[in-house]
């Protein structure tokens, strides 16, 4: 381990208790160290979703680095909040334009991990940070399965799949009017019990 | 466009915004038709409310990401993403050294002569005649005597340069033998967190691993003796792991304890929870029923060796 290295690790380590809007702040000065915590803490989920979009590797990895990119560039104009929520919206959309420029979406490839694999290997992996994520993941999993199967469905075709009202129909062969029903009655239900978890 | 989104139109000036505001969420997650998106596009612009409505929306529905199992990215593409960032933060390098003096170009400063006495004006013939040889001969010799003052000059700045190019490799040198010697020190003392690190990660992968296949998880809130406590409760066949966060504290004399409550029956003893309070805690034990064969999860303070039924406070309790 040289200087640089020693010293950015030091740094790591000084970062792993910051929030969110403190590694984007650090971020937008051009602080690799914390762009190092801020991967380390969301680059597994981030790439989960990305995955569950595209559902090709070779894929996934260049966006993935694309999604970094953007954070790396445009750090400066995230406006503070919540930081996972912020990098969520970007891999997703540009996992969209990435499945709507193809067209045609390929067949599976690789399955998803579980949630073990993200644990493996990872010696800097900090465990307050793993548990706020793995609580926040554990509620929103909680709280899709409270919501009618058929409801669900609709949001995780429209969340992951980036499908409007008119193509889930199309998809599901359900009448439009019905899928839009569907669709809103999840998404109240969905917000009402993350909102009674204490989301926003 | 839909046929009852067609219905709230209003026929002079768009969507109604009762309409608007029902098609908020699925606007959010662009489930509308490109026409109906466009729409509620040039509503928002006009309603400043419903865009902080639709800014809301976006960060709670941004937590559907998490339904996406986290997958560990390649450690090429982490190294590719970081060498990335570093080269566009590393600014131009400082140089090791003081940057080396170009040698020098102006020219070496000649001794002033006193002035020769004005000769006798010859013509141009005898001149070269008279001073020909001589003057050669003193043309060259200057020329040489210039070459060599030049060299010599040239030679001074390039010792000068080489020997402040010695000093600083010498502090360098001294200081990165006194970082050096800080480096070793260090790096126990990182072998000795990394260790203790891997041990906690471990134990939390088991945890973890638990959750992930879990047949039932709960989420356990603090109530009114406990409000900032929060757990989670996943079950795998009889295996418990609960990750309980913020518990109050308690004496020494007294445990936390388990309850699997069913429904309608009384509360079932399901294990003793050392902790101490505050912080994160996590426990893996035992359990007497099956996922579907209770209603709630809570925990209770008890004298230490737990309690036949709960006698306590119930700190956590969720179902």
């Amino acid at each position: 381990m040289d200087r640089d290295q020693r010293a950015t690790m030091a740094q790591v380590r000084e970062f792993q208790d910051s929030a969110d809007d403190v590694l984007l702040r650090r971020i937008a000065e051009q602080d690799v160290a914390a762009y190092e915590e801020f991967y380390r803490r969301y680059a597994a989920q981030a790439y989960g979703v990305i995955v569950r979009i595209v559902h090709e590797r070779a894929v996934a990895d260049e966006l993935l680095q694309e999604v970094f990119w953007q954070v790396w560039r445009s750090a400066a104009q995230y406006r503070g909040g919540n930081g996972a929520a912020w990098l969520m919206q970007i891999a997703r959309n540009r996992s969209l334009d990435q499945l709507r420029r193809r067209q045609a979406r390929p067949a599976l490839q690789d399955a998803p991990d579980r949630v073990v694999e993200e644990l493996a290997g990872r010696d800097e992996t900090t465990p307050d940070a793993l548990f706020e994520l793995a609580a926040r993941r554990a509620h929103v999993k909680s709280a899709l399965a409270q919501i009618p199967p058929e409801q669900r469905v609709c949001i995780e075709l429209a969340y992951f799949e980036g499908l409007t009202h008119q193509q889930i129909a199309t998809q599901t062969g359900v009448a439009a009017g019905t899928i839009k029903s569907r669709l809103r009655l999840g998404l109240e239900k969905l917000e009402h019990l993350l909102r009674g978890q204490g989301y926003p | 466009m839909s046929d009852d989104l067609q219905a709230n139109l209003n026929s002079s000036e768009g969507w109604t915004y009762d309409a608007v505001v029902g098609a908020l969420p699925a606007y959010v997650l662009g489930a509308l038709e490109p026409d109906e998106m466009l729409a509620v596009d040039a509503f928002l612009a006009q309603h400043p409310e419903l865009q902080t409505r639709a800014a809301q929306l976006t960060e709670t529905y941004a937590e559907l990401a998490l339904a996406a199992d986290p997958i560990t990215p390649p450690a090429a593409v982490e190294a590719q993403i970081m060498a990335r960032a570093q080269a566009a933060a590393q600014t131009a390098p400082a140089p090791a050294f003081p940057p080396r003096p170009a040698a020098s170009t102006t020219p070496p400063r000649i001794l002033n002569r006193p002035p020769a006495q004005t000769p006798r004006r010859l013509s141009w013939g005898q001149r070269l005649r008279r001073f020909g040889p001589m003057a050669l001969a003193g043309a060259g010799l200057a020329a040489v005597l210039l070459l060599l003052i030049i060299n010599r000059l040239q030679l001074q700045s390039q010792a000068a340069s080489l020997a402040a190019e010695l000093q600083d490799a010498q502090a360098s040198l001294a200081a990165a033998q006194e970082s050096l010697a800080a480096l070793r020190v260090q790096t126990e003392e990182l072998q000795q967190l990394n260790a203790e690190l891997r041990g906690r990660l471990g134990e939390f992968e088991g945890q973890m691993a638990n959750f992930a296949a879990a047949d039932r998880v709960v989420a356990l809130t603090g109530t009114d003796d406990a409000p900032d406590a929060r757990a989670f409760f996943a079950l795998r066949g009889d295996q418990a792991t609960l990750i309980a966060a913020d518990l109050p504290a308690i004496a020494a004399d007294q445990t936390f304890q388990l309850w699997l409550i069913p429904d309608g029956n009384a509360p079932v003893p399901s294990g003793l929870l050392s902790a101490q309070g505050g912080g994160v805690a996590t426990w893996t034990t035992t359990v007497p029923l099956r996922a579907d064969q209770f209603n709630l999860v809570g925990i209770s303070v008890e004298p230490s060796g737990g309690s036949p039924a709960p006698t306590g406070p119930i700190v956590l309790l969720g179902g």
